[in-house]
């Protein structure tokens, strides 16, 4: 009798679970059907720190300044679009800034409160040591702005850095191989293997710190000047170079190459840019004199010799 | 004997559908989970495939704050509790 009302329970018990288990999934498969997962992740870094907003008519008009503006990468539903945005906090005050645009060391948008047009931000970046400081124009409300700006330091997530590794080995498939082949063993041939940048990004999301990841992703950002992060990261392998910390490669001499000669276009633009150089970046102009002048001499001999042919 | 062996049965029984529970559980969740370095959140009644712009520049505004509370604010108080630090 009691063994008889034993088994009953349990199997009571086991109906019970079973019910309770298809009755739930179903509710729980809703609940995710409903919330849309969107996947936000940032592609492009443009303007991300504080600073001061300080008021053309009158010095001593001044406010705190955050901002950050970036491209941001949203996926759903199997697709993927990218949104140019920005936030901007002028004291206490929270703005969006929408219609940005983000170029080699610029960043400029539309300011909005709520759905209201009250403004337009302008920035260009400068080198000053190892920090990038934004200068430029704010205009808010009908009052002009000179705007400055400490870009924050910041390291792209291994997300972000897979996704720039991707990029790079889509569009250069032999560039990639041959960076991979110039660090070390070739992780696959993005060439030949269709699912090789699948392969490459899921192998460099999980190690970051590989070296053939790294060399990867810095050749990507030397071909993205238009992102902050990536200059930094530019930045910090460049220094390593000037001190000798570093083994120079081809990746590495072009991406500083590629960034010095951004820099050296801004410097009609600004004239105590030529201040308090970066050594990395004193040895990059070094470079791109002395590759002028054999280019120069070697066009001359050329010349030269046509002449002396004729 | 025989009583003994349906007990054995209804045991196995709830046990199977405990795993189930869980293996359902475990799929659904993973459904809703972004990796590392992204957000993810609702969308209000809108289906994915029809996010107005609105919906668009509030999710991706809100990926830039929270760069921004990382990397800003975050940075901030680091910058003074070294420096608290350094002070002794």
């Amino acid at each position: 009798m009691w063994e008889e009302y034993d088994m009953k329970k349990l199997m009571a018990a086991a109906i019970a679970l079973a019910l309770v288990v298809f009755a739930f999934a179903p509710v729980r498969a809703d609940v995710v059907g409903g919330q849309n997962p969107v996947k936000a992740t940032i592609r492009t870094m443009g303007a991300l720190g504080n600073g001061l907003a300080i008021s053309q008519s009158n010095p001593l008009d001044f406010q705190l300044l955050k901002i950050g503006v970036a491209g941001v990468s949203l996926a759903y539903s199997g697709s993927e679009e990218t949104v140019k945005i920005g936030v901007l906090y002028f004291g206490e005050d929270k703005y969006r800034l929408k219609n940005a645009t983000l170029g080699n060391g610029t960043a400029s948008a539309n300011v909005y409160d709520n759905e209201t047009l009250v403004g337009s931000i302008s920035l260009t970046s400068y080198p000053k040591g190892d920090t990038e400081i934004w200068a430029g124009t704010l205009t808010l409300n009908g009052t002009a702005y000179n705007a400055y700006v400490i870009q924050a330091k910041r390291d792209a997530k291994p997300v972000e850095k897979a996704e720039n590794v991707k990029e790079y080995c889509t569009n250069n498939p032999e560039k990639c191989k041959a960076v991979m082949k110039a660090v070390g063993q070739i992780l696959c041939d993005p060439a030949t293997d269709g699912n090789c940048r699948d392969k490459i990004k899921t192998f460099c999301e999980a190690h970051p710190d590989d070296s053939r990841c790294k060399k990867l992703d810095l050749a990507f950002c030397a071909l993205n000047l238009n992102d902050s992060t990536c200059r930094q990261q530019i930045i910090q392998a460049c220094q390593l170079n000037a001190t000798g910390s570093n083994n120079d490669t081809n990746v590495t001499s072009d991406a500083c190459e590629r960034l010095g000669n951004l820099y050296e276009k801004k410097m009609g633009n600004a004239t105590g840019f030529l201040k308090h150089l970066p050594d990395w970046y004193n040895k990059v102009v070094e470079k791109s004199q002395e590759t002028r002048k054999i280019t120069a001499s070697h066009a001359g001999a050329i010349t030269g010799q046509k002449n002396e042919d004729n | 004997m025989n009583k003994s062996k349906n007990a054995k049965n209804a045991l196995t029984l709830a046990l199977v559908v405990l795993i189930s529970a869980v293996v359902i559980s475990g799929c659904v969740q993973q459904g809703g989970v972004t990796p590392g370095g992204s957000t993810s959140s609702g969308s209000g009644n809108a289906p994915p495939s029809q996010l107005t712009q609105s919906q668009k520049d509030s999710q991706a505004a809100a990926a830039v704050d929270a760069e921004m509370t990382q990397y800003i604010d975050n940075a901030s108080f680091a910058d003074i509790e070294n420096q608290l630090l350094a002070q002794g």
